[in-house]
């Protein structure tokens, strides 16, 4: 089973990375960009039985060591939950 | 005996070897990453700069994790004394034995100066020793070193007087402050005042040709405070 963590810079942090990435595209001379995140993508291969010890496995591997609780957040994307998700390298 | 730990990615070992080596000769060992077990007697761990693991996915995730770590993290238990300097202040705060977390400099750029620092808390013993004598300057070198941590934590380290370095003249428009430190924190030390990060550097100011002596000043003030117990 393939998901996917995506990992964002809390809100209520400053996420210079995003700032100027924004700035840069709207130096570019880009309009109707109101925000812009950068964040990070990791995706888990799992040999689990099925959703539920999925996201237990998830939840585990994010507090221990994924996800860094003072300064991100995430969230579990499920394959097929968005339309439009491509994966490069995978079927 | 002061224990030095070394990941692979750590640059600052010889350096902080050397400072070490000054203040407690023929006491200080060098420990792999991944030997658990810290040799009896230690009294003070010393994590170094650098970039441990690449600063793979958050800079200290990785070495936060290592089985040397898990033998800090009970040394600190017990009420050991560690410090953590620039990475090594980084994995404490990853392995969670010191609050809050280095995020990317506010610039976004790897900052490279010497910067005027206030000694605002910290073991009364080092508070004591640094109280005399002018403000320190150290030399920094990072580009995750804005400290950040939830209001309630920042509201007990200015209460526990537990920050133990500000940069110096933060308050004019962020002016002192390089990277955008809440309250511009450049150190804290944990609830015990036995474990200490900082993001300056005091071994790349402490022999004769480093022509600044207040890294000097600064270590030889903890290991008096180790000894004076």
């Amino acid at each position: 089973m393939l998901v996917r963590i995506e990992v964002f810079s809390r809100p209520d942090l400053l996420d210079a990375q995003s700032k100027a990435v924004l700035h840069a595209v709207r130096l570019l001379g880009h309009q109707g960009i109101q925000g812009l995140r950068v964040g990070r993508l990791i995706e888990l291969e799992l040999a689990v039985a099925d959703r539920a010890e999925a996201e237990a496995l998830v939840a585990e591997l994010v507090q221990t060591l994924l996800v860094h609780p003072v300064t991100e957040d995430w969230r579990l994307v499920w394959p097929g939950d968005e339309a439009g998700w491509s994966t490069p390298g995978h079927p | 005996m002061i224990v030095l730990v070394q990941f692979p990615g750590t640059t600052c070992d010889r350096e902080t070897l050397a400072a070490l080596e000054d203040l407690r000769p023929g006491r200080v060992r060098l420990h792999w990453h991944q030997d658990c077990d810290l040799p009896p007697q230690t009294e003070l761990v010393v994590l170094p700069g650098g970039f441990s693991y690449g600063d793979y996915l958050r800079a200290g995730a990785l070495a936060a994790r290592s089985p040397a770590m898990q033998a800090v993290a009970a040394h600190a238990r017990r009420g050991g004394w560690v410090l953590g300097i620039c990475n090594g202040f980084q994995v404490l705060t990853e392995a969670g034995l010191l609050p809050g977390a280095l995020v990317r400099n506010r610039d976004r750029q790897f900052i490279c100066d010497t910067v005027g620092l206030d000694v605002a808390g910290g073991p009364a013993a080092m508070m004591a020793a640094l109280a005399s004598g002018p403000p320190l300057r150290l030399p920094i070198a990072h580009r995750e070193g804005c400290y950040v941590a939830a209001p309630a934590v920042l509201e007990q380290l200015l209460g526990d007087q537990r920050i133990l370095l500000r940069y110096r003249d933060a308050g004019q428009a962020g002016a002192g402050n390089p990277n955008g430190s809440m309250q511009a924190i450049a150190g804290v030390c944990s609830a015990n005042r036995r474990v200490l990060g900082l993001m300056p550097h005091p071994e790349r100011a402490f022999a004769g040709w480093h022509g600044n002596g207040d890294g000097k000043r600064w270590l030889q003030a903890l290991v008096q405070a180790i000894d004076s117990l």
